[in-house]
C-alpha cells in the first residue's frame, strides 16, 4: 500500500513572551492509502497544529509534508492550491464553521467554484448529489444553518470537504460537539464514505472510544511529541507508554474513580475541615 | 435519609406577551438525598439544564416555573433569590469568572454576601477553601486573574466558590465537558471526596453516560422534559428498560469494533412540546405501537427504586 501522506520531522514553533514555544516537536508519521490514522492527546498537545502543518494551512518551521509524492513545502501557491483540492478538512464546531447568512447550497458550492469549472445546471446537480451522499437530501440546499440541527450542520461540513473528491480527509474532532445519538449517525456516515470511496482519514480526537472505533493506526501526542504509535488494537489493549495508560484510565465509563485512581489528588489537604 | 432537594411536578413554561409558547420541562419529580449524587442525563434540548436552573430559581427571562421545589426544608419561593443552601457550578470555568477581577476578590464577594466576617478572616477562609479543593499554592491563586490559571484550576476555584456558601445541595451543570479527560477525572474524584466529607447532595447534569456511570449513585434519564427512566445507576446502565435509555447506551462506540455499524437513534428531540400527544419518543422508537400516539406513559415502578415510563415496557 502506498502512503498518501508522510510527515517527516515536522517542527512548528510560535513566539511566546519573547521566547519560543514549540507546539509540534519533531513529529514523523505516514498514513497508508485507505486507512484511518487516529491522533489522540489532550488540548495543547499539538494535534490540530500538526494537522494544519500537514495541509500547509500553516507552514511548519522545519520538516517536510509529503502528499501523494509531492513535497508541499516546495510547491508554489498555484500548485499548492491545485493539490489542496485533493485534501479536505472537517472541523469541530459544525454550526460555527458555516456562514450563517449563506444557504447550505451556497456553502457547498464554494469549494466547487474555487476548484472546479462547474457552473449552472452541472453545479446544481453536483451540489444535490453531495447533499444526498451525506444523507441530507437536495431539499436542504435552500435552508440556512440555523434551520438545521448540529448533526445536520456537520453533514454539510462533510459535504463541503468531499466536494472536490479528495483522497485525504482531516477530521478535527468531528463529533465532539454532538450528542451520542447524533455522534453515532455521523460516525456511521464517515465509515460508509471511507469504505465506498476508499478515502484516507487523519482523525483527531480526544475521545478514545471514537478513535478506537474508527482507526487502523493510532498515535498518542503529548506536549508536541508522539509518545507512542502503532496499530489501534495494540495501543488500546497493550499500551506501552505511561502517558497512554494514564489517558486510558482517565477516560469516562471505566469505573468509579475512587477505585481507579484515588491517588490522583496528592495536593488535597484535609486540614481544618468543617 | 433526608432529602436535600425535592422536586414535585416541576414545569417550566415560556411565554411571549402572555401567550404560552413552549413547555420544555413537563412534570418532573426528583429527590436528592444528603451525600448522594443524582445524575441527570439526556440529549441536548431535553430540559436538563432548565431543571437545574429551576431548582435554583434562576430561570432565563420569559420562563416561568410551576410546581414545588424544596431545598432542605425550605420551599423555593417564586422570584426569590436562591438561598445559601444551594450552589451551582457551570460548564465553562473560563467564562464563569469575571476576567477583570482577581479570584480572591470574586470569592470574597460571594463570602461577604453569605457571611458577616472580617476581611482578614474572610481571606483566611477563602484560602482554606482553595486548598480544600486541591489547588496548590492557594495564596497565589487568591491573587491571580482567571486567565492566569488553567481550565482545571479554574473549575476547582469554581467549586471552592460554591463551597463557601456551605451548600446542602450542589448543582453541577456539565462540570467537566470543557476539560481534558485526565483533568476531568480529577475534578470528578474531588467532587466524590467532597460530598463524602461535607455530606451535601449533588445534582450532576451531563450528556456523557460514562461520567454518569462513574460517579453517580442514582440516575434520572430525561427526554423531552420528562423523566422517562430512573433508578440506581448500575441497574439503569446494565439493565435499561426504556427504549431511549437503551438507544443512548447502544449508540456509544465503546466496545464496537471497526467496521461494525453503530446503532444511532434516528430523528431528533422534538423542539416544541406544547401540541404533543402520546409518548414524546414514539417517532424515534422502533417498539412504538398505536397506543403510544394516544397515551402519554406515566413513570411506573419496575423494580426496587427503578421506574420507567413506557407502555411497551413489559414487552421489551
Amino acid at each position: 500500500m502506498t502512503n498518501v501522506l508522510t510527515l517527516e520531522k515536522i517542527v512548528k514553533t510560535f513566539p511566546h513572551h519573547r521566547r519560543v514555544f514549540t507546539a509540534v516537536d519533531d513529529v514523523s508519521l505516514s498514513i497508508k492509502e485507505g486507512t484511518v490514522y487516529g491522533l489522540v492527546g489532550e488540548s495543547g498537545s499539538g494535534k490540530s497544529t500538526l494537522a494544519r502543518c500537514a495541509m500547509q494551512l500553516m507552514r511548519p518551521t522545519s520538516g517536510r509534508a509529503i502528499f501523494e509524492g509531492h513535497d508541499l513545502g516546495k510547491l508554489g501557491p498555484k500548485a499548492l492550491r491545485t493539490i489542496r483540492s485533493r485534501m479536505g478538512i472537517v472541523l469541530q464546531n459544525p454550526v460555527a464553521s458555516l456562514n450563517p447568512r449563506m444557504t447550505i447550497g451556497a456553502s457547498v458550492a464554494e469549494p466547487l467554484l474555487a476548484h472546479t469549472a462547474l457552473k449552472g445546471q452541472a453545479l446544481q446537480t453536483r451540489i444535490n448529489n453531495l447533499l444526498d451522499e451525506v444523507g441530507l437530501g437536495a431539499g436542504h440546499a435552500h435552508r440556512l444553518p440555523h434551520q438545521l440541527s448540529g448533526g445536520q450542520c456537520q453533514r454539510v461540513g462533510i459535504a463541503r470537504a468531499l466536494a472536490t473528491s479528495p483522497r485525504l480527509l482531516i477530521l478535527d474532532e468531528p463529533t465532539s460537539a454532538l450528542d451520542v445519538s447524533v455522534q453515532a449517525q455521523i460516525l456511521n456516515l464517515l465509515q460508509d464514505l471511507q469504505q465506498q470511496k476508499g478515502l484516507t482519514y487523519l482523525l483527531i480526537s480526544h475521545d478514545l472510544d471514537v478513535v478506537r472505533y474508527l482507526s487502523d493506526e493510532v498515535a498518542v501526542m503529548k506536549t508536541g511529541k508522539i509518545v507512542e504509535s502503532g496499530p489501534a488494537e495494540r495501543i488500546f489493549t497493550d499500551p506501552q507508554h505511561d502517558y497512554t495508560r494514564r489517558l486510558l484510565e482517565a477516560a469516562p465509563g471505566r469505573g468509579r474513580p475512587e477505585l481507579a485512581d484515588s491517588h490522583a489528588l496528592p495536593t488535597l489537604t484535609t486540614q481544618g475541615s468543617d | 435519609m433526608t432529602h436535600v432537594l425535592s422536586i414535585r411536578d416541576l414545569n417550566v413554561e415560556f411565554t411571549d406577551r402572555g401567550k404560552l409558547t413552549n413547555r420544555p420541562v413537563r412534570g418532573i419529580d426528583l429527590d436528592v438525598s444528603a451525600g448522594e449524587i443524582l445524575g441527570l442525563v439526556g440529549e441536548t434540548g431535553c430540559g436538563k439544564s432548565l431543571t437545574g436552573l429551576a431548582a435554583l430559581g434562576i430561570l432565563p427571562r420569559g420562563a416561568r416555573r410551576t410546581g414545588q421545589v424544596t431545598i432542605g426544608n425550605d420551599p423555593l419561593q417564586d422570584s426569590s433569590e436562591p438561598g445559601g443552601s444551594v450552589a451551582i457550578v457551570f460548564q465553562n470555568p473560563g467564562t464563569a469568572f469575571n476576567p477583570v477581577f482577581t479570584l480572591g476578590r470574586q470569592l470574597s464577594d460571594v463570602l461577604a454576601r453569605h457571611r458577616q466576617i472580617s476581611r482578614a478572616e474572610g481571606k483566611a477562609e477563602i484560602i482554606r477553601h482553595l486548598s480544600l479543593v486541591g489547588l496548590p499554592d492557594p495564596e497565589r491563586v487568591y491573587r491571580s486573574y482567571p486567565h492566569q490559571l488553567s481550565g482545571g484550576m479554574l473549575q476547582r476555584a469554581m467549586i471552592a466558590m460554591a463551597l463557601l456558601r456551605q451548600p446542602r445541595l450542589l448543582i453541577l451543570d456539565e462540570p467537566t465537558t470543557a476539560l481534558d479527560v485526565t483533568v476531568a477525572r480529577q475534578i470528578l474524584v474531588l467532587i466524590d471526596e467532597l460530598r463524602h466529607k461535607f455530606g451535601f447532595g449533588v445534582l450532576l447534569i451531563s450528556h456523557n453516560l460514562g461520567i454518569i456511570r462513574d460517579v453517580c449513585d442514582r440516575v434520572a434519564v430525561l427526554y423531552a422534559g420528562r423523566v422517562i427512566e430512573t433508578g440506581p445507576v448500575e441497574a439503569v446502565m446494565n439493565n435499561p428498560r426504556h427504549p431511549y435509555t437503551r438507544g443512548l447506551l447502544d449508540a456509544l462506540p465503546a466496545g464496537r469494533t471497526h467496521g461494525q455499524r453503530l446503532n444511532a437513534i434516528s430523528g431528533t428531540v422534538p423542539g416544541n412540546l406544547l401540541s404533543l400527544t402520546g409518548c414524546a419518543f414514539r417517532n424515534r422508537c422502533s417498539h412504538a405501537v398505536t397506543d403510544c400516539s394516544l397515551t402519554d406513559p406515566l413513570l411506573t415502578e419496575t423494580g426496587p427504586h427503578q421506574a420507567v415510563a413506557c407502555l411497551q415496557e413489559g414487552e421489551l
